[in-house]
C-alpha cells in the first residue's frame, strides 16, 4: 500500500541500526547488512502481546517493539529515520518508533472525542503527520495534524469530508492528500458495530494538506454504495483503491478501481469472475509496484493475493495462502505476509496484521 | 472431511492403518444438520411469531383496550425471543436487502431512529402507515426498535383508546413489515435453488462464490457462533456494564424499554448453544479435543442458569450489585466459549485464525 521511500544507503543502514551491530546477534547483523529494504508490520505475539516489527526483504526479523494494544498500519518518515505505528480502530494511540532499535517507542494519544483509524502519512519534510481519525460523537471523519517537531502536539484537524476515513496517501506533488472514506459509522461505545450500513456512502476525497481545502471527491455509483473504500496505493498520480463489500456476497462485485484528479472518474478494474469471487467481498490491502507496472491486492478471507498488470489490464498472477493480507512492493514484485506467521519465505511465531510498509535506499530501488 | 482433517486422518492412519471411515461426520454432515435441525426451524418459528404479533396488533387496533395492549406486549417479548435465535445468522438472507437493519436498527446511538419514529407518530405521516410505504422508508423506522417504542415508549398507553389510532396504524404497518421480512428470511433458508444460501453452504466448489471447500464451510459456522458471542459481549453486555457497577448504564441495553434485555441475551446464548448441538462436532473429532467440544455445553449451561437468575427489571443492575455481577459473569463465560472456539476447536479443524480477516480493517 505504500510507495517505497528513496533514501541513501548510509541513512538506510543507520535506520536499521547497523551502527549498533555489535549489540546484535550474528543473524540479525547479517540480515541488516544484506537487506536492500526494511519492512515494518504490526503483529500479535504468541504470548498475546502486540507490537511492531521491522524485517529484512527475506522476512528476517530485525527489531521488534511492544505496543499496548493491537497496531494496524505503519508509516515511515521520508529519510527512514522514524516510523509511526497507528492503533487499530478504535484505538487511541500512535507509537513513534526509532527503527534503529536504540530507543523505546514514544506514544501519541488521541485527543478527547477522537480515535485513530489505523492509518496516516508524513508531510514530505517530516514536520507533520496526518492521521485519519473519528470524531465519533458527531459521526464525522477528520484528519488530525501533528507537529513532529513539537512533541507530536496535535495542532489542528481537517474535515475528511466523509464518514469512516481509513487509509490516506500523499500524492507525488507532496501536498495533496487522498483519503479513503469507508462510509461506515462506528462509535467506541459499541466497538466495531456498524451503525449505518443501509445508508453508507463511501468516497475518495482529495484535500490540500496545507489549507485543508476540499479539492475533489468521488463516489461510487449508487448501486455500489455498500462497497466500503478502505485502502489505496499510488502509481504516480493515479490512485488505486480497494473495497470491502458490506452487501450481498453471492453476486461478485468489482472491488478494485482507480481514480485520479486528472481523469475525474472512477474506473473499476475488470477482474475475471473466477478470480473476483475468491476475494470473498473483502480486499484487506493493496500495493503498487511502478517498476513492474503492477498492483497487488489481497483477500485474507479468500486466502489469495492477486497481481494485476495495469498496462494490459489483466491478472498477472495469483498466490494462495491462508490469511494472506500484508503486501508491499519489493524489487519488481511484492512482499507479502499472513495472519498465520509467514512473511515472504520466512515463518514466524507472530501473526502479522493487515499491512506492510517499506523503506528502501535509492540504490536498491533502481536495481 | 476431505481436507480439513488431513492431519488427524494421517495420525489415525498411522495408528490403525486405515483412513476410510475414521470419522462419523464430515463438514457436509455438520452443515446439513445445522441448517435442517436448527436454522430452518428457527426461521419458521420467527415467521410464525411475527404473524401472531401482527394479528395481536390488528386486534388491538380494532378494539383498543388494556387487555389487548398487554397481549400485544407479550407477543412482542415472544417475538424478541424468537428473533434472538435468528439474528446472529449473519450470512445469507440477513446480509441481503438490508434485512438485518430493517429488523433491528441498533445501536441507535444518537437517537436518530427514535426521532423519526416520534415524528411519524406526531405527524401521522401517511407514507409510513402501511407496510408497503414503510418498507421504502429509513430502516430505522421499520423494525423491532420502532415497534418497542410504540408498545412501551412514551404515551404508549394511548393504544388503549382511539386517541392512539395513528400510533396503532403505524404499529400495524411495522408488524406487517416484520412479518414480510421474516417470511423472506425463512423462504431464503428453505430455498434449494443453485444460488441459494443453503445450497451454496452444502456444496463447496471452485465456482461457489462463498464456499470453496470444507474449511470455508466450517469457518462460516465458527464465524456465526464466535462472531455471535463477540456481538453479545462487546455490543450487548459490555456497553451497559461499562467500567463498573457505579457507572452501569442500563439504558444502553438492547430492548431495555420493554425489559427484554435479559431475554434477548438469553435467547442469543440459547440459539448459539443449539447451533453447536446441531453441529455435533464431537462426531468429527477424536481424542482429547472431543472433551473440549463438549465443554462448551457446560459453559452455555452456566450462562443460561445465571441469566435465568437475574432479576427484572434489568434497570436494577444499576442498584443491584448481585445482578450486575451476574451479567459480568455471563460476559466472561461468553468470552470463554469464544476463546475455546478460536484457540482449540478451530485449530482442531485446521481452520485459519482469522487474525487478518476480522471485520473491516
Amino acid at each position: 500500500m505504500h510507495k517505497p521511500l528513496l533514501i541513501d544507503r548510509r541513512t538506510f543502514l543507520a535506520s536499521t541500526g547497523a551502527a549498533f551491530l555489535s549489540c546484535m546477534s550474528d543473524a540479525q547483523a547479517r540480515a541488516i547488512q544484506q537487506t536492500d529494504a526494511i519492512f515494518a508490520s504490526a503483529y500479535k505475539a504468541p504470548d498475546g502481546r502486540y507490537g511492531i516489527a521491522t524485517l529484512s526483504e527475506r522476512g528476517e526479523l530485525l527489531h521488534s517493539y511492544v505496543l499496548p494494544e493491537r497496531g494496524h498500519d505503519t508509516v515511515w518518515r521520508a529519510d527512514g529515520g522514524q516510523l509511526i505505528a497507528f492503533a487499530r480502530r478504535p484505538g487511541t494511540f500512535a507509537a513513534v518508533i526509532d527503527p534503529s532499535g536504540q530507543s523505546a517507542p514514544t506514544m501519541i494519544n488521541a485527543v478527547e472525542g477522537r480515535h485513530f483509524y489505523g492509518h496516516g502519512v508524513y508531510s514530505p519534510d517530516g514536520a507533520f503527520v496526518f492521521a485519519t481519525e473519528n470524531d465519533f460523537d458527531n459521526a464525522r471523519g477528520v484528519i488530525g495534524i501533528y507537529n513532529t517537531r513539537d512533541g507530536f502536539k496535535r495542532v489542528g484537524e481537517f474535515d475528511a469530508h466523509g464518514i469512516g476515513p481509513h487509509d490516506m496517501e500523499l500524492l507525488p506533488d507532496g501536498r495533496t492528500l487522498v483519503v479513503a472514506n469507508g462510509g461506515i459509522e462506528t462509535h467506541p461505545d459499541f466497538p466495531r458495530a456498524k451503525l449505518n450500513i443501509a445508508s453508507m456512502k463511501p468516497n475518495l476525497t482529495f484535500l490540500d494538506s496545507v489549507t485543508g481545502k476540499l479539492i475533489g471527491s468521488f463516489e461510487l455509483p449508487k448501486d455500489q454504495h455498500k462497497l466500503s473504500i478502505r485502502h489505496m496505493a499510488l502509481m504516480g498520480d493515479n490512485v488505486w483503491f480497494a473495497c470491502q463489500n458490506e452487501g450481498d456476497l453471492v453476486a461478485t462485485t468489482p472491488l478494485v478501481g482507480q481514480v485520479s484528479l486528472e481523469s475525474g472518474t472512477i474506473d473499476m478494474a475488470e477482474i475475471p469472475e473466477d478470480v473476483g469471487m475468491n476475494l470473498r467481498g473483502y480486499v484487506g490491502s493493496i500495493a503498487a509496484n511502478e517498476q513492474g507496472n503492477e498492483i497487488a491486492f489481497t483477500s485474507p478471507r479468500g486466502g489469495i493475493l492477486v497481481r494485476y498488470d495495469t498496462r494490459t489490464k489483466k491478472v498477472a498472477g495469483i498466490k494462495r495462502s491462508d490469511e494472506i493480507c500484508g503486501v508491499a512492493a519489493s524489487g519488481k514484485s511484492f512482499a507479502w505476509s499472513n495472519g498465520e506467521g509467514a512473511f515472504n519465505v520466512t515463518k514466524h511465531f507472530m501473526l502479522w496484521d493487515n499491512h506492510i510498509s517499506v523503506s528502501k535506499p535509492a540504490s536498491a530501488h533502481k536495481s | 472431511m476431505r481436507i480439513a482433517f488431513t492431519g488427524l486422518i494421517v495420525a489415525v492412519a498411522l495408528l490403525t492403518g486405515t483412513v476410510q471411515g475414521a470419522f462419523a461426520r464430515d463438514a457436509n454432515d455438520i452443515v446439513r444438520d445445522v441448517i435442517a435441525d436448527y436454522i430452518r426451524p428457527a426461521t419458521t418459528a420467527l415467521k410464525a411469531r411475527a404473524n401472531t404479533m401482527h394479528a395481536a396488533a390488528n386486534v388491538l387496533c380494532e378494539k383498543p383496550n388494556a387487555v389487548a395492549l398487554n397481549t400485544a406486549r407479550d407477543e412482542f417479548s415472544a417475538l424478541v425471543k424468537d428473533w434472538g435465535q435468528v439474528e446472529l445468522l449473519r450470512l445469507g438472507p440477513l446480509a441481503q436487502d438490508n434485512r438485518l437493519e430493517r429488523m433491528l436498527f441498533w445501536p441507535d446511538r444518537r437517537g436518530r431512529g427514535l426521532k423519526q419514529v416520534r415524528f411519524i407518530v406526531r405527524s401521522g405521516d401517511e407514507t409510513a402507515l402501511d407496510a408497503a410505504g414503510l418498507s421504502e422508508k429509513s430502516v430505522a423506522v421499520q423494525g423491532l426498535l420502532a415497534l418497542e417504542f410504540i408498545l412501551f415508549g412514551d404515551d404508549s398507553a394511548a393504544l388503549t383508546s382511539n386517541a392512539g389510532a395513528v400510533r396503532c396504524q403505524y404499529m400495524q404497518a411495522i408488524t406487517e413489515n416484520i412479518a414480510n421480512v421474516t417470511g423472506e428470511i425463512e423462504a431464503a433458508w428453505y430455498d434449494d435453488g443453485p444460488q441459494a444460501i443453503s445450497t451454496l453452504w452444502q456444496n463447496p466448489s471452485d465456482t461457489n462464490p462463498l464456499f470453496r471447500d470444507d474449511r470455508e464451510q466450517l469457518s462460516a459456522l465458527f464465524k456465526i457462533v464466535g462472531g455471535g458471542l463477540e456481538i453479545v459481549s462487546v455490543q450487548r453486555i459490555q456497553p451497559f456494564l461499562d467500567d463498573g457497577f457505579d457507572s452501569a448504564k442500563p439504558k444502553s441495553a438492547l430492548f431495555w424499554r420493554s425489559d427484554n434485555a435479559v431475554n434477548i441475551i438469553a435467547s442469543n446464548f440459547a440459539g448459539l448453544n443449539a447451533i453447536m448441538r446441531a453441529a455435533d462436532l464431537t462426531g468429527a473429532l477424536e481424542g482429547d479435543v472431543t472433551r473440549t467440544a463438549d465443554s462448551v455445553f457446560f459453559e452455555f449451561d452456566n450462562a443460561a442458569r445465571t441469566l435465568k437468575a437475574i432479576n427484572k427489571p434489568t434497570a436494577d443492575i444499576a442498584v443491584n450489585a448481585d445482578d450486575y455481577d451476574k451479567f459480568s459473569y455471563v460476559n466472561i463465560v461468553g468470552r470463554s466459549i469464544e476463546t475455546i472456539l478460536r484457540e482449540q476447536l478451530s485449530p482442531a479443524f485446521n481452520l485459519s485464525s482469522g487474525f487478518s480477516s476480522l471485520d473491516g480493517d
